[in-house]
């Protein structure tokens, strides 16, 4: 690791507030340590996306019957499956591999499509400010105040869960906090004189807004974007869980979740692996979100 | 200086800007003529807030929107008013035609592109210049305007360079497309004072050569006296002077300029306190009736609080087009006195 964690100083002889908190410590610890977030993240979520195909030892939808429950490995059970099988006698290593791939492609279409809206709209919002900001920010505060479990439940019942309907809910949920955020920075970015020596430079209202003040709020987007795909994960394996999610028999996290609930005493795997899976992701996702912003953002001092 | 001026190339007619705000409409430009020849260097001079600033946004038509709004007179540039130009026109005219140094220089340039590659925009959006030979007018652009090793400054971000160059660059990009008119919006006010004569020099020197005219806005009587041919003063979004530079200097007829002149601090004269004016300039959403200079006027009669004086013209020493708005100057002869 070329980024080790800053010594601990005396503090209290320097008359500065006590240190954080046990927990505190340990989390600001971690977040100088990116290359752990993205090997957990490489590890569990993208190689199993790219290389399920290949790599997963069975197939994630076609159980074997005389293998249901089967624990796991170092529990009672064989390497035939490393992470025991569900109650179709289906191997949950396999469906974790292949239920990454579903998370991975919900949260990367989802918040493109969400923040491509988000981005453009706060971007016009911002600029032009007037009734178009007035209109733009009200439906900001809709949408916000709309409760996105909700909204899926409405969406479902219409049109049937599928992969479109969950990239709709994500994006619906997302495009209104890009669309404050950069809203936000934009009111301040287009005060500053270059944008004003655009202007008299005879740059258009397009090109000042893509050329001149959306590579100076990138920082912020990227900052965002990490930071939701751990929210987005846990959105799609919240909508899975309540069976809105992915259409079955696609393995998505969320839903083998709650396919082991009832078996959570008698076959505990079959919800313990894919939420671990869930949380050390998301732990993970955060922690480089979090690491990104303090690197990107020179206004944020480290705490 | 050896300086060719010629015909009048742009001409401002009783421009005005409203301001619509939280406490009503003001008018930070009401009224405003002003007139510059080629070649010629027009000084606008005058305290915070008097609407300089917001004059030259209001030539270029680039006004803080939605909030202000150029609400009346005409903008004649080469004979053609630009008021009635659509958007797309005054694009071309914007950086091709008049062209515009800002303040700040550690403000005015993207801090996410290169030196190179923001000269090179402005180019690319005015000139007719194949792709590939972009860069190389830049590089001449800055070599104009003195950037040492300019083909390797054009590589460096703004935050490698230092305040003067930053407005240097400032400078090469507002004359990289030969503009006629250059309005130069107190381009010196951040830069230390030896890099504010070498700035000036250099503006000087551009305008020898490519017979620019500039309109040099600045609260500065040392600049004005060192750049300009003629000057303007304002007070409260409105010109109460304008004459040649000798003439606004010796024979000053308004009585703000005096004032103006008397709160220089100079070398030869001791004086214990600096003068100040007293008073304050009307708010721009109660303006008094009769003459807005007359609270703060030492020379004020009972007429300066009905009627606000006409532009009267002067019998000048110095030349023609001396003008001030002051019942004063019924008297032909009058000059305001020093205090």
């Amino acid at each position: 690791m070329n980024n080790p964690p800053p010594e601990d100083t005396p503090a209290e002889s320097l008359g500065v507030p006590a240190p954080p908190h046990l927990l505190r410590r340990i989390w600001l610890n971690l977040r100088s340590y990116p290359l752990l977030s993205v090997f957990v993240l490489l590890v569990l979520l993208v190689i199993p996306a790219l290389t399920a195909d290949w790599l997963a030892p069975h197939d994630p939808t076609q159980g074997v019957i005389m293998d249901r429950r089967l624990p796991p490995v170092f529990f009672g059970g064989t390497w035939e499956y490393p992470l025991g099988t569900d109650r179709l006698g289906r191997d949950i290593l396999s469906r974790i591999m292949y239920g990454a791939r579903v998370s991975l492609s919900i949260s990367l279409v989802g918040i493109f499509v969400g923040g491509l809206l988000g981005v453009t709209l706060g971007l016009l919002a911002g600029y032009f400010r007037g009734w178009i900001d007035t209109i733009i920010m009200r439906l900001v505060e809709i949408s916000l105040a709309l409760p996105a479990i909700l909204l899926a439940l409405v969406l479902a019942a219409a049109s049937g869960p599928s992969f479109q309907t969950i990239i709709i809910v994500v994006a619906f949920v997302l495009w209104a906090l890009y669309a404050r955020q950069v809203r936000g920075e934009v009111l301040s970015i287009r005060e500053r004189d270059y944008v004003a020596r655009a202007r008299v430079a005879g740059a258009s209202h397009f090109r000042i807004m893509v050329r001149h003040i959306l590579p100076n709020v990138a920082n912020t987007i990227i900052v965002l974007a990490t930071l939701q795909v751990g929210s987005v994960i846990i959105l799609e394996a919240a909508l899975s869980f309540l069976g809105l999610g992915i259409p079955r028999p696609t393995p998505a996290w969320g839903m083998m979740v709650a396919d082991g609930r009832q078996l959570i005493v008698s076959a505990w795997w079959i919800s313990f692996f894919p939420g671990l899976a869930i949380t050390l992701t998301v732990f993970s996702l955060n922690l480089l979100g979090d690491w990104l912003r303090d690197r990107l953002d020179p206004k944020l001092e480290i705490v | 200086m050896a300086k060719i001026i010629g015909e009048t190339i742009l001409q401002v007619e009783n421009l005005q800007t409203e301001l619509h705000t939280n406490i009503g409409v003001q008018r930070p430009v009401d009224g405003v003529s002003l007139s510059l020849r080629q070649g010629e260097t027009l000084g606008i001079v005058g305290e915070s807030g008097c609407g300089k600033s917001m004059t030259a946004l209001s030539i270029l038509g680039v006004v803080p929107k939605p909030a202000a709004q150029v609400v009346g007179g005409r903008v004649m540039f080469n004979g053609q008013d630009l008021r009635t130009f659509s958007e797309q026109q005054m694009r071309r005219i914007r950086g091709g035609s008049i062209s515009m140094v800002l303040q700040d220089p550690q403000t005015s340039l993207n801090p996410v592109y290169t030196i190179g590659g923001q000269v090179t925009e402005a180019i690319a959006l005015h000139r007719d210049v194949p792709r590939r030979s972009l860069m190389s007018h830049a590089i001449d652009a800055l070599r104009q305007v003195r950037v040492a090793a300019p083909e390797q400054r054009v590589k460096d971000y703004p935050h490698q360079m230092s305040g003067g160059m930053k407005q240097r660059v400032s400078g090469a990009i507002a004359i990289s497309c030969d503009p006629h008119v250059l309005i130069a919006d107190e381009p010196t006010t951040a830069l230390d004072v030896t890099i504010q004569s070498q700035y000036l020099r250099l503006l000087r020197e551009i305008q020898e050569k490519t017979g620019l005219s500039i309109i040099f806005i600045t609260h500065d009587f040392g600049i004005i006296a060192n750049m300009c041919d003629t000057v303007a003063v304002m007070y409260a979004g409105r010109v109460v002077e304008s004459g040649p530079v000798r003439a606004i200097f010796d024979e000053p007829r308004h009585p703000y300029t005096r004032a103006l002149l008397n709160s220089v601090p100079t070398m030869d004269r001791h004086v214990k306190r600096l003068y100040s004016i007293p008073g304050q300039p009307p708010a721009l959403w109660d303006r008094p009736a009769g003459c807005w200079y007359r609270n703060r006027c030492p020379f004020a009669e009972p007429r300066c609080e009905t009627q606000y004086p006409p532009a009267i013209a002067a019998k000048n020493t110095a030349g023609s087009n001396h003008v001030a708005n002051c019942w004063k100057l019924e008297d032909s002869t009058w000059i305001t006195p020093k205090s």
